[in-house]
């Protein structure tokens, strides 16, 4: 080993002494984030496509097996989605999820803000509604109308909230300007 | 570190914003050193750091924990380097007539200079590109002949021959630095 590489070798710890431009830790943060949104739009997109999927799935199945829709050993006076088939589990879930996220989001906000306290008694209407339709679901023998209807109630609560949080967004990002 | 540190670790560093910056601030000036060696350009050495940094964390569970952690990132940074440098097309200059001269090309009686760390650093900067890649690869990142000569497609002997040639070219700059 010569006296240069010997030189370098008990030294180089004074070789790393070069310092990264200002705002190095701001810039990566930003990069950070925008990375971690486009991950989550991703994410929701596949979400969104796959409950669509299962839907037109469960729809040509009903059409193509007309005795699909009797649930006999079902004990309950009600049937919810994931009863019915794995895709419908699937919407399901993601939509119990997103509801979750929503609302525990709208609960930061405030519950006392006007907007906010009727979007919530709306939610508490619409829940009501898709009960019901849990029960008509039994009773139809899982008919694809009900199935539909009760989609379309999550789609409808979900957008109700989605709404609702892109305004106070834009209100909260006017008011920081 | 404890299996279920290690575990937790893992997690929060692919998800938690805290765990990710904790770790940037901790290693973040060993890697641009790396990379700044490498490259030999600030705002480019600060971009593949960062990217190293978002890939690192995205791909957290590949890590084995066979060497630290900032050693794992470093070794990233410098695969991005190389293969920015590739997309760049730069001409690194690999000339193979030093093959020929080989090894032999290092003065064996050796050094009469007194090194300092700034010297040859400046030094280093004076070297061809592709003479430095090698000098750092191996002297600084501790790659051996082989796998340097498989990361720049070069053959082996291209790689001693230009690290024999980037030391001898180091201390006639430094000797110069002192006339």
């Amino acid at each position: 080993m010569s006296d240069l590489e010997k030189f370098i070798k008990k030294n180089r710890d004074a070789f790393d002494g070069a310092i990264p431009p200002e705002g190095h830790s701001e810039r990566f943060l930003r990069k950070l984030e925008r990375m971690e949104h486009k991950e989550n739009q991703s994410r929701q997109i596949f979400w969104r496509i796959a409950a669509a999927v299962a839907l037109i799935i469960v729809a040509a199945a009903s059409v193509l097996m007309p005795n699909f829709n009797s649930p006999a050993d079902v004990q309950y006076g009600s049937l919810s989605l994931g009863d019915i088939s794995k895709e419908m589990s699937d919407v399901e879930f993601y939509y119990n999820s997103e509801l979750a996220r929503g609302y525990e989001s709208l609960l930061l906000l405030s519950e006392n803000d006007p907007e906010v306290k009727s979007a919530l008694e709306e939610l508490d209407r619409l829940s009501v509604v898709y009960k019901e339709l849990e029960k008509q679901l039994y009773e139809s023998g899982s008919h694809q109308a009900v199935i539909t209807a009760m989609i379309e109630n999550f789609r409808m609560r979900l957008e109700l909230i989605e709404t609702l949080e892109q305004k106070k967004n834009n209100s909260n990002n006017k008011d920081s300007i | 570190m404890a299996i279920e540190d290690y575990a937790l670790l893992k997690r929060s560093l692919k998800t938690d914003q805290r765990t990710q910056t904790e770790v940037y601030g901790e290693c973040c000036g060993k890697v641009y050193n790396s990379c700044l060696r490498i490259l030999g350009d600030a705002h480019e050495a600060e971009d593949l750091m960062h990217e190293a940094f978002i890939h690192a964390f995205a791909k957290i569970d590949s890590f084995r924990g066979e060497s630290s952690l900032s050693t794992w990132i470093c070794r990233i940074a410098i695969n991005k380097c190389l293969d920015h440098l590739k997309k760049r097309r730069v001409k690194l200059e690999y000339d193979e007539t030093w093959e020929q001269r080989g090894a032999g090309a290092t003065d064996p009686h050796d050094d009469s200079a007194d090194y300092d760390v700034q010297r040859i650093y400046k030094a280093m900067e004076h070297l061809p590109e592709g003479c430095r890649i090698v000098f750092n690869l191996y002297m600084f990142e501790e790659m051996d002949h082989q796998s340097i000569a498989e990361q720049l497609g070069i053959r082996e002997a291209s790689s001693r021959a230009q690290y024999a040639r980037a030391k001898n070219r180091i201390k006639e700059l430094v000797n110069e630095m002192y006339v």
